[in-house]
């Protein structure tokens, strides 16, 4: 058994000389023997202050979980909450952000700055057919449009899709409205009412022409 | 001040002799295979970085593109490196400070090859495409049964150890090392279980990514630094209540935090509330380890010059404090909405287990290695060269990814700027962050050479501690 006075000889790479064993044991004592006391615990107090912060932190997380608990509801999501928290009942839906759904719908087609790719999406920029009467186009955003059309004097013939199923009014009206305000185009707004009058007066409309919106009522 | 004078009575550094020689084969044996991961894992990580900047290198062999390279780096510094080195220091701390031989020795070396094998058989499963796909859980289970297996049985020798202690009272350093070789079998076991599915899924995901720095890395670099620091300037640590104050508020609020990972997500609002007020709240517990430290230290910083370990400790533990108020102000709403799903978080993360983490590991192996492979570091000039390399590499690196990370937060948050612009403006970080990678790797190709050497007594024997003062 090993102890104080006699070496674990096992803990030794076995194939060393005594010679070297010894040097060994030399330097590991010299190791050892340049050490300080073990750390023992001091009894200073802690510092004033670190009990302030400590009950700072504590009421101001009891007042900021008051305040976000969600009513600890397994239904109550961030936006769920937001509502929620703004007015009670009667808070009514924020209106739509026009960028937020062309940065989510239009822009892997049209581009970012409404500039399209050539040959393939006509531009937003500039383009005619934005400044025309917003009737035309509702209906495109509504039922989609196929087929060639003439886009600031090149042709395009491609396919877009109806988003009258995936938008609501509101966003269609808003989405327009950015367009026609944004990438140079100085178009009026668009009225939610509008949109929704037009998607009242054509049920079950297909994906439009360039022929046939130009015989569009006003 | 002066510092106090050595502890050399023959009796002492007999007793120590004993100690340290029942420590030295586990402890060697962790070690060198905790630097064996740390080399590979940082050839993973280097790849991994180099892939932002050129996504088509390599990009021909499937092992090696990003979404394997990636959790391939992540698991084997986590569960290679950072735990087989930690297990290692802890291991030889614990018999310090319990004034008793290591025990169960035998199941120590069984620990040893399992979570190696573990290691081993996860990572190549990972390499291989076999991995899944919930972060820091992507071994596939045979490979997490035997990590867990080899956690237990390296637990059962902390404890028995424990048991057979000869010493009264309990320093604070054996409270975080009892409690996580305790509370780490019962995580790594509850988050495998493979019952989980949907949103309970992603918060028991997060639940274990956010405890397994909670409950095991932390209490580790907590642990050690709580003793290197008084244990090598010779006073004791400043005040018992703050380490009171510090484990207690650490072991009550830290297990909470994950959920602040998913805040936005998809899941309950109370629950995310509850995580962010958890993550806050951890201002207590490292305000009272940092006052500890710093008050424990102030007015000895000179040993910083003269003492490795210290350096690298201090180092580390001032970089706990950094990254933990990081944390808390990261978990807030208003800060999530520009830093989630960026490169912050990244830098977060290496502040943590980096910055805080191996940098403490590293200074407690320039303790322990002398005194349990019987030989001195053979190039003092290669320390320094290693501390530098290493705490430059990581501070550009954290402070690349941090800034970085908040441009594309805000840019990103910009619903019309195109995605591709959001890349190129992150371009000359990651570039920053790709150069601080091959310092690091610099860093620990050094020390790995002087780990080497001191295992096979290379190099000029030398009679003394590194650097110019006696207790190193």
């Amino acid at each position: 058994m090993p102890g104080p006075d006699k070496p674990d000889r096992r803990s030794l790479p076995p194939l060393l000389g005594e010679a070297e064993r010894q040097d060994i044991l030399q330097i590991h004592r010299a190791i050892l023997s340049r050490e300080r006391v073990e750390p023992q615990e001091g009894m200073e107090p802690a510092p004033w202050w670190v009990w302030v912060v400590s009950v700072l932190v504590i009421f101001s997380m009891g007042f900021y979980l008051g305040r976000y608990s969600g009513t600890f509801s397994t239904e109550a999501h961030e936006l769920y909450q937001k509502a929620a928290v703004g007015g009670g009942e009667a808070a009514a839906e924020p209106p739509p952000d026009g960028s937020l759904v062309y940065a989510g719908i239009c822009l892997p087609c049209h581009q970012a700055g409404g500039t399209g790719v050539e040959g393939k999406y006509p531009p937003l920029a500039g383009s005619e057919w934005v400044a025309k009467d917003s009737a035309i186009g509702i209906r495109i955003l509504l039922h989609g449009l196929q087929g060639p059309i003439q886009v600031k004097g090149k042709t395009f013939n491609n396919e877009m899709p109806g988003l009258g199923n995936q938008l609501s009014d509101a966003e269609i009206a808003a989405v327009l409205t950015y367009v026609r305000s944004n990438f140079g185009n100085k178009a009026p707004a668009v009225d939610t009412k509008q949109v929704a009058a037009i998607r009242q007066a054509t049920p079950g409309q297909g994906p439009w022409t360039a022929q046939a919106l130009s015989g569009v009522p006003k | 001040m002066k510092a106090p004078p050595l502890e050399q009575s023959p009796e002492l550094v007999s007793l120590r002799r004993v100690l340290d020689e029942s420590a030295a084969v586990p402890v060697l044996l962790f070690f060198a295979t905790g630097v064996l991961w740390l080399l590979a894992g940082t050839v993973f990580g280097l790849l991994t970085s180099l892939k932002f900047d050129m996504p088509d290198w390599l990009a021909a062999i499937p092992a090696l593109t990003f979404g394997r390279l990636r959790p391939a780096h992540l698991n084997a510094v986590n569960y290679g490196w950072a735990s087989l080195a930690g297990a290692g220091c802890l291991l030889w701390l614990t018999s310090r400070l319990c004034m008793t031989p290591v025990r169960l020795r035998g199941g120590l070396i069984a620990s040893v090859i399992l979570w190696n094998l573990g290691v081993l058989y996860g990572t190549g499963a990972v390499l291989l495409g076999y991995g899944g796909s919930v972060e820091w859980l992507e071994y596939p289970l045979p490979a997490a049964a035997m990590i867990g297996a080899a956690f237990l049985l390296f637990a059962a020798s902390i404890l028995q150890t424990f048991r057979m202690r000869s010493v009264q009272h309990l320093y604070v350093s054996l409270w975080y090392t009892v409690a996580c070789v305790v509370w780490f079998p019962f995580l790594y076991v509850a988050a495998n279980l493979p019952i989980y599915s949907g949103v309970v899924h992603g918060a028991v995901n997060w639940w274990y990514g956010h405890n397994a720095l909670a409950v095991w890395f932390t209490p580790i670099g907590l642990a050690l630094a709580y003793y290197f620091i008084p244990k090598v300037i010779g006073r004791p640590i400043y005040s018992y209540y703050l380490s009171l104050l510090g484990f207690w508020s650490f072991a009550l609020f830290y297990n909470w935090n994950g959920i602040h990972h998913l805040v936005g997500g998809p899941v309950p609002n109370w629950l995310q509330t509850i995580s962010i007020i958890a993550s806050v709240l951890m201002v207590i517990p490292v305000m009272a380890v940092a006052v500890n430290h710093h008050l424990t230290t102030v007015g000895h910083f000179r040993h910083l010059r003269s003492s490795p370990t210290l350096r690298f400790t201090v180092f580390g533990a001032m970089c706990y404090t950094a990254v933990s108020f990081q944390g808390s102000l990261e978990s807030l709403r208003g800060m999530q909405e520009v830093v989630h799903f960026t490169h912050y978080t990244v830098g977060h993360a290496h502040l943590g287990v980096y910055a805080f983490l191996t940098m403490i590991l590293f200074g407690a192996m320039y303790y322990i290695t002398p005194r349990v492979a019987r030989w001195n570091w053979p190039h003092p000039g290669l320390i320094k060269l290693h501390f530098w390399l290493t705490a430059g590499g990581i501070s550009i690196y954290v402070i690349a990814m941090c800034t970085g990370g908040i441009l594309q937060g805000y840019a990103m948050n910009e619903s019309v700027r195109p995605f591709a612009q959001v890349i190129d403006l992150t371009r000359p970080w990651l570039i920053a962050r790709s150069a601080s990678g091959i310092l690091i790797t610099g860093g620990h190709l050094v020390f790995a050479y002087l780990f080497a050497q001191m295992l096979i007594h290379a190099g000029p024997r030398r009679e003394t501690a590194p650097w110019e003062e006696a207790a190193a």
